[in-house]
């Protein structure tokens, strides 16, 4: 099937409609008879032994229900990502950061938990705060957790760096940093739990791993998974921020509503969200760069430092993700990374949109536009010249023969080089262009098995629906999967729903991560429709009295390939399959390859495939003020295959986006271990007028490993738009910012000339 | 809890006398304060019934602006002097200009509040009313600090004038912030000018989130009165600015980064309101 009538197309979000009109329920949206509402009350030192807690006042005012602490949970009082387990659900004794929830009050209203909360008496002796990465890392530092203040370390080793410096006419060197950033996606973290009377719970809740959720509900409730329904409700928004903190008020709602026999509801505030869930980690990062005159890259050497914050979270997987893509989509004989989480008494770092690349790029690509200068090469040109091509070793030394499109992405973006349009300049505003390149791992890679179950459905009247366990939060997921539903039945697009996930009703297919999506998950769809798609051909070949060859399923029929008029509705030929006997569902599984590497030297395969991505903005920066204008800005990205032009674009869209305040605005920011700015007010989050004016162009280099040849488009672009902006303001100011965000202030502060 | 939505001022103010009253206006500042506080006052007095509180009038002292004409109606308005309605277009959302109020923002008092530089650049005048009577009140002296005025607790801001001398000339506003859009200002200033034959005849200038209450920018006023307003002009008064203003560092900004961003608004605005090719 070499035409595509529905893959490739801009198939308008099928979820799009109840979205602008409010008729989509979101978990807030959900009213219970009898409901109550929970507010957690937070630690507000960074580090403390809790002596006591005396709930008595606040359980005396009226309304208020119920206050949990540690000692009334129900179960291990344990959760994480990867085991061992390190983060309490409500500590019972040691507090590790200020925004740590250590009791939850109960109360008819959300108001009323809030108010009783300031009469809960919390005895809290303070401890000395880690702060710091290097206070962590001293040889004498109190322990944050009993192993020790290193979270997670790995180094990644290629060749030999030694030999790769020796082999170089020159050696640059640079240190870099990054800060915290929040996800600040418009719905906070929520969840609503349920009894019912057949002694189960049901969880509605906003969040991009169901099936994890319900792991650790279950086992902290101390009830059996299967007793636990977790509904993944619309989803405003997750980035990666909707896990662990969606464990833990889906663990304690749970607690409350089995507890008291009533619905709970907790829904964060603003305030809640920054500084009481995940965060990106900041980075600290060092390079060594070697190459010849010539421009070949000989060695490069990194060690990067993340501030993981006080609970590991997805710390293990983040570090080992910065450490495979630090030294970016180049050939490189000599790499060696050592990659280092550390725990500090700040907000947990975890997962987010990029996970950890994008800290990495942000240096890599600086470093990178150092060496141009240095050697007096143009930038793009030493790109092109180290850039990884199909039959190259990356930096685990894996070999891809197809699906390497980097050097297109190049190739994309170099005509809009010279397009700088007009300046105006009259000694206000400097001008400056930037280009950066990403490389992503599309899959769940070196962090373990990689499976997606996905069910299809087709009823007697020919509409389809489709299950899958991985939640659609915005990215889009639901339209690709009707897509592809579509593309294979033969039928519109509109006669495909997806339904909304829930644990009774799909397949685990593990977290909505790492891109995966559409390539994973678009691939067991895509499995599970062909396996009906054999039953409905079956059985219009026996209708038509033909061989099956001679059938295609198209706009809605089954059509005779010589003879176009020759029709069967689709629903026809559905209903007598059902009444013959053919099974018209199927569960599909698809996994991707295994990775498979060396766990000392991390050399080996271990991601189906890379996305690849070249992004260039033209800057004007405004040297009064620090203001910058991003003129242009073209992102381009091998994405394999585009399934749908307009979802992929708003992919790179909003990434984008979230790079650049990433490289230019936001920055959680501490004082004595407490956050100064937890509120939209001062946390420098964009706004609609801050958009920039991305410009896409996709570079289509199939992989074997994704639907029809499709990768992921979600995160690359964060890491890519954050690299390109500090390259260009760095280049519009003449001076290399070595942290990002660069933030107007710190513009203006290089720029000292008076107005 | 109470709640009343007097029709009349006389209502309003007889129902302030009892004490315990929260005025409560577009309510955009104040559903803030009280999610933040939790606390719940005793009665809210909601003034938008009262029919003369809303929109404006021109008369014999000036132009009257009711304290409950909204934002969004302020940011659409020719009638008044261009500094007040920039100053307006500045603050929030659609949404949040739709609800809010100009008598909201200046009660409320914040230093970064967006009305309130161009009030004291336009010497507004603010009527104030309580049980005891009425008085006068200039812009410049209304403010004490940050949400601090001279407003009693039974006292009610029941008008705002502009001089008529004010409705004449040019003048202009401009704020900076983190972001572009739905942000509070780290400094805004506005400025209003009278210029007889490219010379200065009169200016007001005043500064916002620089001090703890709004600033007139006397030092630089004086030194542009009578100057011809030409790029060295400009350029030179911006030393006054600094002598004028007093910021602090803060989560939003330095003081540095202050004092810098104040100097280059302030040539903005000035060239702006003289209408010269700028930015
Ligand atoms: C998301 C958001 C963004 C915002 N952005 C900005 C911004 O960019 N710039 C800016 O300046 N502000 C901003 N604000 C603040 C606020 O919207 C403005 O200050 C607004 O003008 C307040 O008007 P209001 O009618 O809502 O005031 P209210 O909340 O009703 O009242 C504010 C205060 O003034 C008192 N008050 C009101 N009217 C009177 C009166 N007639 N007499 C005596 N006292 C009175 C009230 O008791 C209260 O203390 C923002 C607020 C929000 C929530």
């Amino acid at each position: 099937m070499a035409e595509h009538t529905i893959i490739g197309k801009s198939v308008r979000k099928v979820d799009g409609i109840e979205l602008v009109t409010g008729k989509a329920k979101f978990t807030a949206d959900m009213k219970f008879p009898g409901m109550l509402y929970g507010y957690e009350l937070r630690a507000g030192v960074p580090a403390g032994i809790i002596e006591s807690i005396d709930a008595s006042e606040a359980l005396k005012e009226p309304g208020v229900h119920m206050v949990l602490t540690a000692k009334d949970l129900l179960g291990p009082n344990l959760i994480g990502v990867l085991p061992p387990f390190d983060q309490p659900v409500l500590p019972d004794r040691e507090i590790r950061y200020a925004g740590e929830s250590i009791a939850l009050v109960v109360a008819d209203t959300r108001e009323g938990a809030k108010r009783a909360c300031r009469n809960i008496k919390a005895v809290i002796t303070p401890i000395e705060p880690i702060l710091t990465m290097e206070q962590a890392l001293a040889e004498d530092a109190r322990k944050i957790h009993p192993q020790g203040n290193v979270t997670f370390s790995r180094t990644l080793t290629k060749g030999n760096v030694e030999q790769g410096f020796a082999e170089a006419d020159v050696v640059i060197e640079g240190s870099y940093t990054t800060t915290f950033q929040d996800h600040c996606y418009i719905e906070p973290e929520i969840a609503c739990a349920v009894p019912s009377g057949d002694n189960r719970i049901t969880l509605y809740v906003s969040c991009q791993s169901p099936f994890h959720i319900r792991g650790h509900v279950a086992a902290n409730l101390n009830v059996p998974a299967s007793k636990v329904k977790v509904v993944q409700a619309y989803t405003g928004g997750s980035f990666g921020g909707k896990d662990d903190a969606a464990v833990e008020i889906g663990i304690l709602a749970g607690t409350a509503a089995l507890k008291l026999g009533r619905p709970v509801t907790i829904a964060h505030e603003r305030e809640e969200s920054i500084a009481g869930t995940n965060v990106r980690h900041a980075a600290e990062i060092a390079y060594k760069t070697g190459a010849r005159k010539d421009g070949t890259i000989t060695a490069r050497q990194v060690k990067v430092l993340l501030d993981g914050g006080a609970y590991a979270s997805e710390s293990p997987f983040v570090t080992m993700k910065a450490m495979i893509h630090a030294s970016g989509p180049y050939a490189i004989d000599h790499i060696e990374v050592e990659s280092t989480s550390v725990y500090t008494n700040k907000t947990y770092a975890g997962a987010f949109r990029g996970f950890g690349v994008p800290q990495v790029t942000f240096a890599s690509e600086s470093e990178i536009d150092e060496l141009a200068k240095h050697l007096g090469i143009d930038p793009l040109e030493l790109r092109r010249k180290n850039g990884l091509k199909a039959g190259d070793k990356t930096a685990t030394s894996q070999v891809y023969d197809q699906s390497v499109g980097y050097l297109q992405t190049l190739d994309a973006v170099e005509p809009s080089l010279r397009e700088t349009g007009t300046k105006e300049n009259d000694g206000r505003y400097l001008y400056g262009t930037g280009i950066a390149s990403v490389i992503q791992g599309i899959s769940n890679g070196a962090e373990g098995v990689d499976v997606v179950g996905a069910s299809v459905q087709m009823s007697q009247d020919a509409s389809v629906l489709v299950g899958c366990g991985l939640a659609e939060m915005g990215q889009g997921s639901r339209t690709v999967f009707s897509q592809i539903a579509a593309e294979v039945l033969g039928i519109p697009v509109d006669w495909v729903t997806v339904r909304q996930v829930d644990t009774d009703a799909v397949h685990d297919s593990g977290p909505t991560v790492a891109s995966r999506s559409t390539t994973v998950g678009g691939m067991a769809v895509k499995q599970a429709a062909e396996t009906v798609r054999q039953s409905l051909v079956k059985m219009a070949s026996l209708m038509f009295k033909t061989d099956e060859s001679m059938i295609v399923l198209k706009e809605g029929f089954a059509v005779l390939t010589v003879d176009d008029t020759a029709r069967i509705p689709l629903r026809d030929v559905a209903t007598a399959a059902y009444w013959t006997g053919f099974p018209l569902m199927h569960l599909a599984f698809s996994q991707a390859e295994p990775a498979d590497f060396d766990h000392d030297t991390h050399q080996g395969r271990v991601y189906i495939a890379y996305n690849f991505g070249t992004h260039l903005m033209h800057v004007k920066v405004d040297r009064y003020t620090g203001e910058v204008e991003v003129l242009k800005h073209v992102a381009s990205h091998d994405v394999g295959k585009v399934v749908n032009p307009m979802a992929a674009s708003g992919q790179v869209e909003g990434a984008s986006l979230i790079g650049f305040a990433l490289g230019h605005m936001e920055k959680v920011e501490y004082k004595d271990g407490i956050i100064q700015n937890p509120t939209f007010a001062d946390y420098a989050f964009p706004s609609i007028r801050d958009r920039i004016p991305t410009e896409t162009i996709f570079v289509e280099d199939p992989t074997p490993h994704g639907p029809y040849g499709a990768k992921g488009i979600g995160e690359p672009p964060v890491a890519a738009a954050a690299a390109a902006f500090a390259n260009a303001v760095s280049q519009a100011v003449g001076h290399r910012f070595t942290h990002i965000p660069i933030t107007r202030e710190d513009i203006a502060a290089v720029l000292q000339e008076e107005v | 809890m109470e709640y009343v939505q007097p029709d009349t001022l006389e209502a309003a103010v007889s129902r302030l006398g009892r004490g315990g009253c929260t005025i409560l206006s577009g309510g955009t500042d104040l559903a803030v304060v009280n999610r933040a506080s939790g606390l719940k006052p005793e009665c809210f007095v909601d003034i938008c019934r009262i029919s003369q509180f809303s929109g404006m009038e021109l008369g014999e002292e000036g132009l009257h602006i009711g304290p409950c004409t909204t934002i969004a109606e302020l940011a659409a308005s020719a009638e008044i002097p261009h500094c007040l309605s920039q100053g307006a277009s500045a603050i929030g959302s659609p949404q949040i200009r739709n609800a809010a109020t100009v008598g909201g923002n200046i009660c409320n008092a914040s230093p970064c509040g967006d009305t309130l530089s161009p009030m004291v650049a336009l010497s507004a005048s603010f009527v104030l009313v309580s049980p005891r009577g009425s008085r006068a009140v200039d812009a410049e002296t209304f403010f004490l600090g940050p949400k601090k005025t001279v407003l009693a607790d039974d006292e009610l801001l029941t008008d705002i004038i502009i001089g008529r001398e004010f409705l004449k000339g040019t003048s202009a506003f401009k704020m900076l912030g983190k972001r572009k859009g739905q942000v509070i200002s780290q400094v805004n200033a506005a400025v209003w000018l009278l210029l007889e034959d490219g010379v200065v005849a009169k200016v007001q200038a005043a500064f916002g989130s620089v001090a703890p209450v709004p600033l007139r920018a006397r030092q630089t006023e004086a030194f542009l009165t009578g100057k011809e307003l030409d790029a060295g002009t400009i350029h030179e008064s911006l030393a006054y600015v600094k002598q004028d203003i007093r910021p602090i560092s803060d989560i939003r900004a330095s003081e540095a980064y202050r004092y810098r961003l104040a100097e280059s608004i302030f040539h903005d605005v000035l060239k702006q309101a003289a209408g010269l090719a700028c930015c």
